[in-house]
């Protein structure tokens, strides 16, 4: 009687165990986070955080620009249920504008400065050669300068530079966008602002996979004959994700204060461009006076970044199986 | 519109320098005029300010912020003339002065037992050597060759372009100082207030290190205070100098160095100091909300004003009718109070109250929105839509201040009574501004010697001249009013000056500079003039309290 | 091994601060435009051609920007900084060297503030996982990191020293012993507390779930002797990782806190210079800036190698 037996290399037998492992690790970490109050707090936070940034605008009564000097720094009131700061502009319409900065703060400078960071963080860590060093010197260089001065300083010389072309480039071109100084200004401060973020993501991440790269299971993975991409989705990511995400979710609160630090200083958004750092540091000097054009952005602010670190703080407990439980 | 009660705030309004100061504040002139008994002196004579600087220009020849100048440099140093509570200049090392025939020389006659602060006298030497260190080009004074301009190879030699020093000021003996003037200056006395033209030693200055900046190891003051001791960014100590002719009743002077405005308010409550400068915000508080501190609040208009500048040589404004149909779409006290918060009084000519050429017998351009559009269609241009883009300069470091936001609502004004959309634009210096094609400008101008041939910008050659005004005639007449002895005549010629500007639609005067102050109620006599000098500071002194 | 390591950190320094002096020197120039013009144009005298060009002939920026740079570096090491064109053409080096001392005594005291109070708050916190005291520290501890130092030292002045009158006199300096340091001193702590706090909880936590301290308490080791000893241990490790972030920010966290409470150090002067495109100051500044940045990452990654010797000399 012969023994018919199934061709099975090892390879095979640990990505099935792998599917296997996947799919309950990531079955595991929703349960876990759904009953996690804080961490679905924060998550319904960030939903009408996003929500408000994007029809805000569209649903306040009036314009974020809307001058009206006769009603200048007034309270709440039921015409202007946040009140007016001191060029009579509805100070809720300006908020939910503010809402809508942060959230460009949130994709670009902390999706897209965190993107760079990882990517580049995870070659350096896995590329064997110069490029690995290069990239490590590039964020050595650029984490030297003190965030805040190197932000302040890019800034207050960049911008009138990045104005002159877009002026430049409208003249040519003709395009009404680069009529928009917003745009040049968003674009300038965001820029640095993820330029200043991302180095830290690509440490942070070439330390994780680092260290991993000589961890057991990938020690395994690599003896069975697995491929390098199969090895870094299917175990370097999920094992990264926590502290990575943390690390986004902080780089958020990071930059919208670094946003607020820079139009303390003068060099941040420009008026009439409504950011909630800025509204902070224009009207610090009537907070004494007029505490709601402070406390109001201030609070939301607060209550914005309070809901990121939880949900980040969230998931990396629910991915985290060591940290879900005493 | 909207009635305010009548309260402290409105007498704020341009009464002009000294007449503001009387009503406001000078404690004890009035206990004098009742003749009620001034209040008894305490026993320490000690005056505590808290400044809005953390690096206090020690350096006459290097000092040219006003503020900084009255606060600091006018304690310490002194020159040929001085200014006094009319804000004339009168005598101070220089006792009087000799004017030749033709205006061109003028002697000046020391004062024989005048001496530094170390005893030694002041000689017309030192004022020689002072004044060829001011201008000598090492040390990189920025503005002494515009100040002293007037004097024979002076401005060459600041500039560089020779190298040996002017011979045209000199020591005929030891206490006649002589000048030689390029054009005959009647104002040259007046210019001489300014700490570049200011007496210090050699002997103190060659003295200083790369460690220890000379005047900060200086003994040979030659103003009423020397420096006991300086904490850069924390505080300056300064006593009251033994050699002074005049006799001072503060025996020492405090100031505590400190950037932010609120935390000099801050130092004011907690009783640190006695006087400080109070930023907007909080002098609109004080004034139209907390009465706390409201007695001992002092707002004194300053020969400081803003203008509002259409540059005449970039369309649009090169057409007249259109500068006026802007200027009329502004409603200026609508910007006084809203944005201004009332806080500053208007202006409506280049000169300011309280100045011998100031008088109010002038027609200027007011808001009439209706009357704007239709000069506006009577122009080259005929509509809103066939004018080109407009920008409107805003300082790269101000983008948040008081200019912004009046940038922010007169474009609103012209949007909204004109139909024409006016852009931002941030230019980073102001060097690049002149070159750029930025049609709007609001910029500050300030009176640094009480002249009116201090106010300078709508001269052809002026670095000031943001509004590319140039008029052969205006400059004529310039001349004539600077070179006569004839007051009447020339104060004659600067009104005339002022309404040709005013008539050709050339600048549109916004508002007056305020300096608002709080002063403790045991301060006597002390209060700033118009251009933030503390003169007669000898009658000063601290009541019991 | 130890010594090659570190000189050759010490050598790869050498180009990173060069590029550091580089790109500073680059946007100074390029970016906000002369100096000389910026400086003048503050004064009555702005749109004064002539004196504009004479000063920038007399600095040497009318010259082309490489031999500017090499100039500038070639100088720099020789120990002359320049002279600041705000501040009455002082030495930059003696600028900075006067304030460097007042910054970081403040720093220190501000770091003790730090681990005496952020590292048991970690350790609470993780002891006592999910529970309302580990959610109040952490709450705590994100909102310090939310409120910028600007708002918070203002209102705090207003009321500890107004209000509470519990502070005689905040403002100024008079030296690391007195009063005075206490405000700004926890104010400047608050910023990364946050960090301290959240990095030494997970530390600590990490450390309970491991297998030696389960082992430990089954041979019956007393429970407190167990978590301090161990937790101790490790809980000093991820501190040593942020420090050179806390090192980073306290040179220039303190700009606000400097400013606010009138203090005369390293940070106002970096305020200085930027406000006025200062070039000699600014670059002066920024160059001290980063190399304290880079040598304090150094020692870091070196007491890192020291302590946990699986971590490669990579």
């Amino acid at each position: 009687m012969s023994v018919r037996t199934v061709p099975v290399t090892l390879g095979d037998a640990a990505r099935a165990q792998e599917r296997i492992k996947h799919r309950s690790l990531w079955r595991d970490a929703w349960t876990s986070a759904i009953r996690n109050p804080f961490a679905m707090g924060g998550a319904i936070i960030i939903m009408v955080f996003v929500v408000a940034a994007v029809i805000g605008p569209y649903v306040s009564p009036y314009s974020y620009t809307e001058q009206d000097l006769f009603n200048t720094e007034h309270p709440p009131s039921w015409d202007h249920w946040f009140g007016t700061d001191e060029l009579g502009r509805d100070f809720l319409s300006r908020i939910l504008y503010g809402a809508r900065t942060a959230f460009l703060v949130a994709t670009l400078v902390t999706v897209v400065g965190g993107a760079i960071g990882v990517v580049l963080g995870a070659t350096a860590a896995l590329s064997e050669g110069m490029l690995g060093g290069a990239i490590m010197r590039l964020t050595d260089v650029l984490m030297s300068f003190p965030h805040l001065l190197l932000a302040v300083f890019a800034n207050a010389t960049l911008r009138p530079l990045v104005q002159d072309r877009f002026n430049t480039l409208h003249e040519i071109t003709g395009i009404g966008i680069f009529r928009s100084q917003l745009i040049a200004d968003y674009l300038v401060v965001f820029g640095i602002l993820a330029l200043v973020s991302w180095p830290g993501m690509a440490r942070l991440v070439r330390g994780q996979v680092l260290s991993l790269k000589h961890a057991e299971f990938v020690e395994a993975a690599r003896v069975s004959g697995a491929e390098p991409r199969w090895i870094i989705l299917r175990h370097l990511v999920p094992n990264t994700l926590g502290p990575v995400i943390v690390s986004l979710t902080a780089a958020f609160g990071s930059a919208m204060l670094l946003e607020s630090a820079l139009s303390y200083l003068g060099v941040g958004i420009q008026p009439p461009g409504a950011s909630w750092g800025a509204m902070i540091s224009e009207n610090l000097d009537m907070w004494r006076y007029e505490p709601h054009l402070v406390l109001v952005p201030g609070g939301v602010l607060a209550v914005v970044i309070f809901a990121f670190n939880f949900f980040g703080d969230g998931l990396n407990d629910a991915l985290n199986p060591r940290s879900r439980r005493r | 519109m909207l009635s305010r009660p009548m309260n402290r705030r409105s007498l704020v309004r341009g009464t002009g320098g000294v007449t503001a100061a009387a009503l406001l504040a000078a404690r004890g002139v009035d206990a004098k005029a009742q003749g009620t008994p001034m209040p008894a002196a305490a026993a320490n004579q000690e005056f505590r300010i808290a400044a809005r600087t953390t690096q206090v220009n020690l350096d006459p020849h290097l000092t040219y912020n006003i503020a900084q100048i009255g606060t600091f440099t006018y304690f310490m140093w002194s020159g040929l003339t001085k200014l006094d509570a009319n804000l004339e200049a009168v005598p101070d090392i220089a006792t009087s002065w000799d004017i030749s025939e033709g205006g061109k020389i003028y002697t000046f006659h020391l004062d024989p037992n005048r001496t530094f602060a170390d005893g030694s006298p002041i000689t017309a030497q030192d004022v020689v050597w002072s004044w060829t260190r001011s201008l000598d080009p090492a040390t990189e004074s920025l503005v002494a060759g515009s100040y002293l301009g007037a004097v024979v190879g002076a401005r060459d030699y600041w500039l560089g372009e020779t190298p040996d020093p002017p011979t045209s000021y000199r020591a005929l003996d030891d206490y006649t100082f002589q000048v030689e003037l390029i054009e005959p200056r009647n104002y040259f006395p007046e210019i001489l207030v300014h700490p570049s033209a200011f007496v210090v030693k050699q002997s103190d200055v060659e003295a200083g290190s790369e460690q220890a900046p000379w005047p900060t190891i200086a003994k040979a003051f030659s103003g009423p205070y020397v420096i006991e001791s300086y904490s850069p960014g924390e505080r300056l100590e300064l006593t009251a100098s033994p050699s002074f002719p005049v006799e001072q009743t503060i025996q020492r002077i405090t100031y505590r160095l400190v950037e932010d405005p609120q935390t000099q308010f801050l130092l004011y409550q907690n009783d640190e100091v006695d006087f400080t400068q109070l930023a907007v915000p909080d002098a609109a508080n004080v004034i139209n909300e907390d009465p706390t501190y409201r007695d001992e609040l002092i707002g004194q208009p300053q020969w400081w004003s803003s203008n509002l500048y259409l540059r005449m040589e970039l369309a649009p404004f090169e057409d007249e009718q259109v500068r006026r149909a802007f200027m009329m779409a502004i409603n200026e006290d609508l910007l006084i109070e809203a944005v201004l918060q009332d806080l500053n009084p208007n202006i409506d000519g280049i000169y300011y109250p309280g100045m011998d050429v100031y008088t109010d017998d002038i027609s200027r351009i007011t808001f009439d929105p209706e009357a704007a559009r239709e000069v506006l269609a009577q122009s080259s241009y005929g509509s809103a839509e066939a004018l080109p883009p407009i920008s409107f300069y805003i300082a790269a470091d101000e983008q948040t201040g008081t200019e912004a936001r009046l940038a922010a609502a007169i474009q609103e004004m012209w949007r909204e009574h004109l139909g024409v959309q006016v852009q931002s634009r941030v230019v980073a210096t102001y060097a690049e501004m002149l070159e750029s094609d930025v049609q709007i400008v609001i910029a500050e101008e300030a009176l640094h010697y009480p002249d009116a041939a201090g106010i300078a910008y709508f001269r052809c050659q002026s670095g000031s001249n943001i509004a590319q005004f140039c008029d052969p005639e205006v400059e004529a007449m310039l001349e004539e009013a600077a070179s006569t002895q004839d007051e009447a005549e020339s104060t004659q010629v600067y009104r005339e000056i002022q309404n040709t500007l005013l008539d050709r639609a050339a600048f549109y005067p916004l508002y007056q500079v305020v300096a608002f102050v709080l002063v403790k109620p045991y301060v006597m006599n002390f209060a700033p003039t118009a251009m933030y000098t503390f003169p007669a500071f000898e009658e000063v002194y601290i009541a019991e309290h | 091994m130890f010594l090659r390591y570190v000189g050759r950190r010490l050598l790869l320094s050498v180009p990173v601060m060069l590029a550091v002096i580089f790109i500073t020197y680059s946007l100074a120039i390029y970016g906000a435009g002369d100096p000389v013009a910026t400086i003048v144009g503050q004064t009555e005298q702005r749109g004064n051609e002539e004196l504009i060009e004479r000063l920038r002939q007399r600095h040497g920026y009318d010259r082309p920007f490489l031999v500017q740079y090499v100039d500038y570096v070639g100088k720099f090491v020789t120990g002359d900084w320049g002279t600041s064109f705000q501040l009455q053409n002082q030495s930059v080096r003696v600028l900075i060297f006067r304030t460097l001392p007042v910054s970081f005594q403040l720093g220190l005291v501000a770091v003790l503030i730090l681990l005496l109070v952020g590292i048991p708050l970690g350790i609470l916190a993780a002891v006592k996982q999910n529970t309302w005291l580990d959610r109040l520290v952490v709450s705590f501890s994100v909102l310090a990191d939310s409120i910028p130092s600007f708002v918070l030292a203002p209102v705090l002045l207003v009321v500890f020293v107004l209000k509470a009158g519990l502070i005689d006199s905040a403002i100024g300096w008079d030296g690391i012993f007195s009063q005075k340091i206490i405000l700004p001193a926890v104010i400047l702590a608050l910023g990364p507390m946050l960090l301290i706090v959240r990095q030494t909880r997970f530390a600590v936590i990490e450390v309970l779930q491991q297998d030696y301290v389960r082992t430990a308490r089954a041979k019956g080791l007393r429970g407190r002797t167990v978590v301090w000893t161990h937790v101790l241990r490790n809980a000093v490790q991820p501190v040593i990782t942020v420090s050179g972030i806390i090192a980073a920010y306290l040179v220039t966290g303190s700009i606000f806190i400097e400013q606010i409470f009138g203090i005369p150090g390293f940070g106002q002067l970096v305020v200085t210079g930027l406000r006025r495109n200062d070039l000699p100051l600014l670059m002066g500044t920024t160059i001290v800036a980063a190399v304290i940045v880079l040598t304090s990452n150094l020692v870091i990654d070196l007491m890192y190698a020291v302590l946990d010797p699986r971590v490669k000399y990579g």
